[in-house]
């Protein structure tokens, strides 16, 4: 007896895909954060031995070729940036400063910005740097 | 009269979704960089705190000037700066940075010592 030729149709279903699909996209679009130095034209040193800066208590400001200051991607002045960071330090209890400045900025206006922050405080400040790889 | 009419499934379709969704996924993964999490971390006591006393035999000063660096007394070559320091036998340093030397030069002179478990003073010379 020759059984029934039935066809059946097989279907993938991919609704679903769409809605997974978009999901983590906002999942990456929310939990990324913006890198401030590559708006900012900032051109970070390279150096070895270099250590990862926890990011949980990170005070970050930023300084341009020309020594301009940035925080939040806003142009501010020492004693702005000054205040700002006392009122991070009562906040977090081991505050890090984190300074992301152009490679080929004169090392005293660094220095300057370093003078000021703990004039009042005893600070850890991080130098951000690429890490260069051992040949 | 009433015409009878064929009822048509209307669908819209949501396969090649997905496959938006994940390109734009891809699109965002290439052109996003990573924030920057490496450095080199450094303590600064409160300016006008009590100075740490200290035996002189016990620092070694580097200067980090514009053209040449000094470990000790000793000119170095940048090239071999980080060989020089394996006879560099101090457990505290003062390095002196003159005016208009480049922020990425100091900190690729102290990315060297930072192996070196130094106990580091960073200062701008006047």
């Amino acid at each position: 007896m020759k059984l029934p030729d039935i066809k059946l149709k097989a279907k993938m279903p991919v609704v679903a895909m769409g809605d997974i699909a978009f999901l983590l996209l906002v999942f990456f679009l929310v939990t990324s954060a913006l890198d401030q130095s590559r708006k900012l034209e900032i051109e970070i040193p390279s150096a070895k031995n270099t250590i990862k800066i926890p990011q949980e208590e990170i005070f970050n400001i930023f300084i341009d070729k020309e020594g301009k200051i940035y925080f939040k991607g806003v142009e501010k002045d020492i004693v702005e940036i000054q205040f700002l960071y006392l009122k991070h330090a009562s906040i977090f209890k081991k505050p890090i400063i984190q300074l992301v400045a152009d490679k080929d900025l004169p090392f005293e206006k660094v220095n300057e910005i370093i003078e000021a922050l703990r004039k009042n405080l005893e600070i850890k400040v991080a130098f951000s740097c690429k890490e260069e790889k051992n040949e | 009269m009433k015409i009878k009419g064929k009822r048509t499934e209307v669908e819209i379709p949501t396969a090649s979704q997905s496959d938006i969704a994940f390109l734009l996924i891809i699109f965002f993964i290439i052109t996003a960089s990573f924030a920057v999490k490496s450095g080199i971390s450094l303590g600064y006591p409160k300016k006008d705190s009590l100075p740490k006393e200290v035996y002189v035999k016990e620092i070694g000063n580097i200067k980090i000037l514009k053209d040449k660096v000094i470990l000790g007394d000793k000119v170095v070559k940048e090239d071999s700066f980080n060989k020089e320091l394996e006879n560099f036998n101090y457990t505290k340093t003062i390095i002196f940075v003159e005016r208009g030397v480049p922020y990425g030069r100091v900190v690729k002179f102290l990315s060297y010592l930072y192996n070196k478990n130094l106990e580091i003073s960073l200062r701008v010379a006047e």
